[in-house]
């Protein structure tokens, strides 16, 4: 799947674009891809040691309250959270899209990979059709959020919400990721692609997909 | 005999995918028996001790513990 990011401002905010936010406080959820999605929409606007961030609670609900309270001047959210703060009043100074990457045990059976990726294939192709009518599965995560309850199918941009089917990650690919982490000193060595990816295992689940 | 898996819990921003699959049948017709683990409840590093570089996540905690194969970053 393709996961949305958004850089938001609350309502009240100065800020309209991602430089605005040169020096100023980001709250980020570190360690998760939306945290490295907000460094990327950052380092895209501004110097980098003008990219000033703190770290934000990984619940997105959390978040939202945080950043509505002033503990920081913009924050990531992905969906329904973008949508909820939309629906709130803030403001979209940036927005980006990532893969999620499927990560796998050493020993996780490629053909039972294999059945979760047909399985997954078969999915995007029936959401695809009808995007609208998934919305509600944001609904279930957040049992406990009236924010996120009180939305309807209609109230989200279905622009954001990007499915395709699984692929091998092509090595340049995962080289860049890896080289972009370490250029922040997020993760240390050097990228060896045997290391980090099981060809042989990869090839037999996608083959078995197909 | 059917393949099993456990993946580590998926969300809808991350995995809508993986959710309509299960609901619509489509990994048991694919002869799995997917099971998708519910969120890691362990303690976090305080907020105000979370950095870039010591982040603190839950993500790949259950397959480092042997509980599930997969799971998304």
């Amino acid at each position: 799947m393709v996961v949305c990011g958004a850089l938001v401002a609350p309502p009240t905010s100065d800020i309209y674009t991602p430089q605005d936010l040169a020096g100023r406080r980001v709250g980020l959820d570190y360690g998760n891809g939306t945290a490295y999605a907000g460094f990327q929409m950052l380092e895209g606007a501004v110097p980098r040691d003008a990219v000033v961030t703190v770290p934000a609670a990984t619940p997105p609900n959390e978040r939202f309250t945080a950043l509505m309270r002033g503990d920081f001047e913009a924050t990531v959210f992905q969906e329904p959270y973008i949508t909820v703060a939309e629906k709130a009043g803030c403001r979209l100074v940036s927005v980006t899209f990532f893969h999620g990457t499927w990560v796998a045990s050493p020993d996780v059976n490629p053909d039972a990979y294999g059945a979760l990726l047909r399985g997954i294939k078969r999915a995007v192709a029936l959401i695809n059709a009808d995007k609208r009518r998934y919305m509600t599965y944001f609904h279930r995560d957040f049992p406990g959020c009236p924010e996120v309850q009180s939305l309807t199918p209609d109230d989200f941009n279905v622009g954001r919400i990007q499915l395709k089917e699984p692929t091998p990650i092509p090595e340049a690919d995962a080289r860049w990721a890896w080289e972009w982490m370490a250029s922040w000193g997020l993760i240390d060595g050097t990228f060896d692609v045997t290391t980090q990816i099981d060809r042989k295992i990869e090839a037999r689940a996608h083959e078995v997909a197909r | 005999m059917a393949l099993t898996m456990a993946i580590e819990r998926v969300m809808a921003f991350n995995g809508l995918d993986v959710l309509v699959a299960k609901d619509e049948g489509f990994f048991a017709e694919e002869g799995l028996d997917l099971t998708i683990a519910g969120p890691v409840t362990d303690a976090l590093a305080p907020l105000d001790q979370r950095t870039a570089t010591n982040p603190a996540t839950t993500q790949g905690r259950r397959q480092a513990r042997g509980e599930a194969a997969m799971y998304q970053a």
